[in-house]
Order: C-alpha cells, then sequence, then structure tokens
C-alpha cells in the first residue's frame, strides 16, 4: 500500500511544533531544536510542505546587528487546518490507545 | 577586527556552500535559508551538525526531482539509450555475418588470423560505450537511483547478449 503523503511522525512532529505558536514565524534552527529534528530532515518537509501551501516563508530582519536576515516560517490558513485535522487524528489515536491498555 | 572562524566552522561553512550549490535552481532560496541559519548557530559543533543536514537534504531534494521520472522518460536519454543502441547494433552486426555466412554455403562463422571489419566494428562499438554507460551512471544514479539502475541492468543485458556470441563461437 503505498504510504499517505505528510503521515510520517515527523512531518507530524513538525506540525505539531509550529501549532503551538500558529502565528508565530518560526526560524529553522529552532523548530529543528523544538523538534529534534535534523536539518537533513527539516529542511525537506519545510519545503514540500511550503510547495503543498501549506507554510508560507519571509526573509526576516536579524534580531541582532551584524547578523544575516533569517528565513521564518508560518502555517498557512489550509497548512493550519491541516494541522488541527493531524493533531486530532493522533488525540483520537492516543485516547483509544489508552482504551485499549485499560481493557487488557 | 573579527575573531577567525573555528576550523569546525569553516567546515560547516563549506558544507552549507556545498548544499546549496546542490540544490535545483529554483531552490535556490531554501539554499541561503540554510546559509543564514547558521550564522545564528553559536555553537561549533551544532553548527556542523546542522552543514552535513543541510548536505543530506540538498541531495534529498536533488534526488526528489530525479525520482520523479519514470523510466520511460530516462531510457529515452541518449545517454542511456546510445549504450543499448551499440550493444544492439554489434550484436546485428554478428547475425548478419551469421547469415552471410549461411548463405555463401559456409558452415557458420569461423575465427580469422586478422579478425576482419567486422571483428573491428564489433570491438568498436562495445568499447565505444563505456564512457557512455559511465556518464550515464554517474549523471543519473544520483538523481533518480532506482529508475537508473533498471536502464544500467538493460544495458548490461544488451551487452551480454553481444558479446555471447563471441564466447559461445570462440570468435
Amino acid at each position: 500500500m503505498a504510504r499517505r503523503p505528510n503521515n510520517s511522525p515527523q512531518t507530524r512532529k513538525l506540525l505539531s511544533a509550529m501549532l503551538r505558536q500558529p502565528r508565530a514565524w518560526q526560524y529553522g534552527y529552532e523548530l529543528s531544536k523544538q523538534t529534534e529534528l535534523k536539518s537533513g530532515t527539516l529542511y525537506p518537509l519545510l519545503i514540500r510542505l511550503s510547495d503543498q501551501g501549506f507554510l508560507e516563508s519571509q526573509w526576516q530582519e536579524p534580531e541582532r546587528p551584524g547578523k544575516p536576515p533569517r528565513h521564518a516560517y508560518k502555517l498557512t490558513l489550509n497548512g493550519l487546518g491541516f494541522a488541527r485535522e493531524m493533531a486530532a487524528t493522533d488525540t483520537a489515536s492516543a485516547v483509544r490507545r489508552k482504551l485499549a491498555g485499560a481493557t487488557t | 577586527m573579527t575573531a577567525r572562524a573555528s576550523p569546525l566552522r569553516r567546515l560547516a561553512s563549506a558544507l552549507i556552500a556545498h548544499a546549496a550549490d546542490v540544490l535545483p535552481p529554483l531552490r535556490s532560496p531554501w539554499g541561503e535559508a540554510m546559509k543564514h541559519e547558521l550564522d545564528h548557530i553559536e555553537d561549533d559543533v551544532e553548527a556542523l551538525k546542522w552543514g552535513v543536514g543541510c548536505v543530506i537534504a540538498s541531495y534529498l531534494e536533488r534526488g526528489g526531482r530525479g525520482m520523479n521520472q519514470s523510466f520511460g522518460t530516462i531510457v529515452r536519454k541518449p545517454s542511456a539509450f546510445l549504450p543499448l543502441a551499440m550493444s544492439l547494433t554489434a550484436l546485428a552486426l554478428l547475425g548478419g555475418a551469421y547469415i552471410f555466412a549461411l548463405v555463401t554455403g559456409q558452415a557458420g562463422l569461423e575465427r580469422q588470423q586478422d579478425e576482419g571489419a567486422i571483428a573491428h566494428l564489433w570491438q568498436l562499438l562495445m568499447a565505444g560505450q563505456l564512457p557512455v554507460l559511465i556518464f550515464f551512471a554517474i549523471k543519473w544514479l544520483p538523481r533518480a537511483p532506482r529508475q537508473t539502475l533498471c536502464v544500467l541492468a538493460l544495458q548490461a543485458g544488451a551487452a551480454v547478449a553481444a558479446m555471447a556470441p563471441v564466447y559461445l563461437l570462440n570468435l
């Protein structure tokens, strides 16, 4: 059976991290620290989600002088809906697992 | 005066520069994003890990674009079908020579002392396809490994088919 796109644990981790601050622009390194995803996993995910219209990106001036601008990311409306859907599925699965554990 | 970057930091910068080069032109803003992000990582070891990851990300991204190419698309590339055509031509030469020998009343193909024009043509065709084959493998293996391996297997099959009569008939 073909794997559903955007269904990997890594994608879920990233979407869940972005959902914690849905209105904030977030940077690659910070996202990597929050999700514990290496840059080798994070960037392909960011690129794919951006291609699919779930993420928007923009260059932002650095907070500290002397540093280069940073590429920042935020969920789009579609992305927000998708991330919430994923989070709801995760919660439902966790509840089912707990219930199954309680009955055995 | 700015402090000289540590060797780890320099290595990380070199890795990210390579990662940015590897990315397809359409993705160049992502390469820039990786580069700029490095300057916001304080720890050198973390920076190096970031650099290594970015190289992996870039190769995955470049490979991913190639993965979209089907076997049919890749096999139609000149560097894919030329070796196939050369092997098949070499095989056809042997077949033609065999038929000619039968028509002229000989028992079949026989080894000639001076090897003859057909033997030289066969050798040229078989040896000439090697650089094309190497070029094809270098260019396409990183981009679409599975499809490229299928084409390489096809090319190997055609080459074996062209060589088999030479060895079997001891020509």
